[in-house]
């Protein structure tokens, strides 16, 4: 497959692959690119605008930003990475095994999947935060509640059809296994859109956990988090403004890679023929 | 003169009623009595009858409320509606009132109205109940009003000078009064209610009748603005003359802003850690040891600096945030001593592992913080400080309901509360570690306590009751029931033309205050 017969798509995906790239790598190496504890207090003067010392600046307390923003950066995208790969696998693979039972639980199952849909994430987050009390961890188990299930429904769907295929049909009637159509009729056909998905999704995540953070339900002081420094931030927004948009252009960017590489991907899919989710 | 005289009042009304018409402006004028003071507040009064929960003291704020006594910026009882109030025997107060004195509506202030009022605060309020347990409220003349108590009780003026106990009159308050209808108010004090609305605004006129003189604004619009950033920005942009209660993380920034100044004054409140020693989550508390070392661990004074960004100064022990008590920024944690803070937790055999953490049988020193409002930023630079200890601090900043909920259910290791040092003190230090007291979350005992706790209630000299309450303070730092930290700040914007406001340690009588003027 070529770069041309994938059109738009695929550079729009390779951008959003970069920036994401930039950002993952940045948090990564936080510990070796930061020159001071993300939680230290009184390393520079309080409130202190960029400098040599301190890239991006310091906050109220006097901690530097630049080391914030990178440790922040791991906060977001470990909680982000982790939630999605469980509602991902667990939406996945329970949407294949309802359409493959058929009948009665599908039917049951389909009814369930909408009615999670609907419900909004973060409602979901702050009635559990509300119970439990404020923590990244009670916000996250709310977004599992919810955000496994479009996975689900779009699986259960896509593997139905599948399996309806002529392929698939002359695939069982040679005596073809449950693993074999699983892996050559369904597989090729689940992956695509399961990332799109998964891409789409990975964005709302994200903007859910900052959210919350910058509600004070999510990260817990000291953490860094990208959302729970915005709002730290947001009291000196106007005399020292690098507070909210040095974590507000992290959020920013790293929004904007994954919905990026969601649309590429798509484009690409679509051109190639490959039902996409919306 | 006398023809001048007449004159200049008939074009003060004529240039007030002007002015009071001409809407949001800042329609200031140097003369007494005139102008519109735009204000905004965290919080407003709830009802107009000043015996509903949350609204005395609001009331008060505002110029729309007096008491027989008044607390004076620097701690001192001063008579108010009062002319004076003297013990006339071991266990009688006698209150003498001012002559002339009038509620907004014309009637006469005097003995009958004022027990009135008290006897209706007693049935109608539980904290003025808790104020007048035990005294007896009587008229014996047309303006002497005795107060006799069981107990020889030297501070009954502070009692009377409480919020809650602002007279009233009664008759202006029939039962079933719907609470916001300010035609039915009827109080003291230099600037009436004429219009309300609960918990959001209000508007006073100036009282003619007030017994203090001509009152020096014609007209009061308070304003409710809950988020602290609004009020912030309504200060730099002048849309109000006097912002209350402003983010001191922005202090730097409203010391700046032309056209106001920004009032910082530490109030009659400490902020204070409060440790409970029967938590299961942070058995370590039980030990005096532990708690006498987290409380020398705490560097008030980069607290202060970091938290309230220098706004406030540090408290050492409890007491230390009453001007009425100078000697008590003496006593306590006077300096920042990790070296026997470190020395406390080895002997409590909480021992440096190679992590840097504490530990003890196997098991870290950790402890949850819940801070309320403001707090929350004091909160974060003391787990820092205990980190720095070996000590794992879980920070949440919380609604103030939920940190009494937590307490409520034994379910709490360390809160943030400021209860207020200034008034009667032997009962607000009762409050912090006598049995039962409000503020005894943790319920603490010392066969000390109630000796002295007697000695500061009713010690015969006034030398022996201050003495009883520096040595309950001292008691305070030694048992450390919990950790003062710093008063909280009254952080006031005031615009320039703003004259005659004096800075007190009471929230409540920061804000308007009768000789105010917009020059």
């Amino acid at each position: 497959m070529t770069v041309r017969r994938w059109g738009a798509g695929y550079g729009l995906f390779i951008a959003g692959a970069v920036l994401v790239a930039v950002v993952v790598l940045l948090a990564v190496a936080a510990p070796l690119i930061s020159r001071y504890d993300p939680a230290a207090q009184g390393v520079g003067p309080a409130l202190a605008g960029p400098s040599d010392e301190h890239w991006l600046g310091t906050d109220r307390f006097g901690r530097d930003l630049a080391a914030r923003v990178f440790h922040g950066g791991r906060t977001t995208l470990l909680a982000t990475a982790a939630a999605l790969a469980l509602v991902v696998t667990v939406g996945t693979v329970v949407g294949a095994v309802v359409a493959a039972l058929g009948s009665v639980v599908d039917r049951a199952a389909r009814h369930l999947f909408d009615l999670l849909v609907a419900f909004p994430v973060m409602v979901v987050a702050l009635a559990l935060v509300g119970l439990w009390g404020p923590s990244l961890g009670t916000a996250l188990a709310g977004v599992l509640i919810v955000l496994w299930a479009p996975f689900a429904r779009l699986s259960r769907s896509l593997v139905r059809s599948a399996l309806a295929e002529p392929s698939a049909v002359a695939a069982r009637a040679l005596g073809a296994g449950r693993w074999r159509l699983l892996r050559y009729e369904v597989w090729p056909r689940l992956r695509g859109p399961v990332l799109v998905l998964a891409a789409v999704e990975a964005a709302q995540l994200i903007g859910v956990v900052a959210g919350l953070s910058f509600l004070g339900l999510g990260a817990q002081p000291p953490s860094a988090e990208w959302g729970s420094m915005l709002q730290e931030g947001r009291a000196a927004l106007w005399s020292a403004p690098h507070l909210v948009l040095a974590p507000g252009v992290a959020v920013l960017v790293t929004v904007l890679g994954l919905t990026c590489m969601a649309e590429g991907l798509r484009d690409v899919l679509d051109r190639a023929g490959q039902a996409v989710p919306e | 003169m006398a023809g001048i005289r007449v004159k200049f009042g008939a074009a003060a009304v004529v240039a007030a009623l002007l002015l009071a018409g001409c809407g949001d402006g800042n329609d200031g004028s140097d003369q007494p009595g005139s102008g519109t003071l735009r204000v905004a507040t965290s919080a407003l009064a709830a009802s107009v009858d000043p015996m509903a929960e949350l609204s005395a003291s609001y009331l008060r704020s505002v110029g729309a409320a007096e008491g027989l006594m008044r607390i004076q910026p620097d701690g001192t009882v001063a008579p108010e509606l009062a002319e004076k109030v003297e013990a006339t025997a071991p266990t009688v107060w006698t209150a003498t009132l001012r002559p002339n004195v009038t509620f907004w509506k014309g009637g006469t202030v005097d003995a009958k109205a004022v027990v009135a009022s008290m006897e209706r605060a007693r049935t109608e309020n539980t904290l003025a109940a808790g104020l007048l347990k035990d005294v007896t409220v009587a008229a014996t003349g047309q303006r002497t009003v005795t107060f006799t108590t069981k107990e020889p009780t030297y501070s009954l003026p502070y009692a009377l000078a409480h919020y809650q106990l602002v007279i009233h009159n009664v008759s202006g308050y029939p039962a079933g009064f719907s609470g916001t209808d300010p035609a039915t108010a009827d109080l003291t004090g230099p600037y009436r209610i004429t219009g309300f609305e609960s918990d959001r605004q209000m508007v006073l006129e100036r009282n003619d009748r007030w017994w203090g003189g001509t009152p020096g604004l014609a007209r009061v619009e308070v304003r409710k603005v809950a988020d602290p950033q609004a009020r912030a920005q309504i200060a730099l942009s002048g849309q109000a003359e006097i912002v209350q209660d402003l983010p001191t993380e922005r202090a730097k920034e409203l010391e700046a802003a032309p056209g106001m100044s920004l009032v910082a004054k530490p109030a009659a409140n400490t902020v204070t850690v409060y440790l409970n020693p029967t938590s299961t989550a942070a058995p370590a508390l039980a030990d005096q040891r532990v708690r006498q070392a987290l409380a020398w661990a705490v560097d008030r004074q980069e607290v202060v600096s970091l938290a309230t960004s220098g706004l406030s100064v540090p408290a050492p022990s409890w007491l230390a945030s009453n001007p009425a008590f100078p000697d008590a920024t003496g006593q306590g944690y006077t300096r920042f001593d990790k070296v026997t803070a470190e020395r406390l937790l080895d002997e409590a055999g909480w021992t440096l592992g190679a992590d840097g953490k504490r530990v003890k049988d196997g098991k870290k020193l950790t402890l949850r913080l819940l801070t309320f409002g403001a707090e929350a930023a004091t909160g974060e630079v003391l787990q820092a400080q205990w980190a720095r200890l070996g000590i794992d601090v879980q920070v949440r900043n919380v609604e103030s309901s939920l940190i009494n909920q937590s307490i409520e259910k034994g379910d709490w290791d360390a809160v943030t509360q400021a209860w207020t040092t200034l008034g009667d003190t032997a009962k607000l230090i009762a409050a912090q570690i006598g049995p039962g007291g409000a503020a005894n979350h943790g319920k603490y005992t010392d066969p000390r306590i109630e000796g002295l706790l007697t000695q500061a209630a009713g010690a015969a000299q006034e030398g022996e009751r201050t003495a009883a309450v520096y040595e309950l303070n001292k008691l305070m730092v030694e048992l450390a029931p919990s950790i003062p930290v710093h008063p909280r700040v009254l952080a006031t914007g005031i615009a320039k033309e703003v004259t005659g406001f004096v800075a007190h340690p009471l929230q409540y009588e920061n804000i308007v205050q009768p000789k105010m003027t917009l020059g």
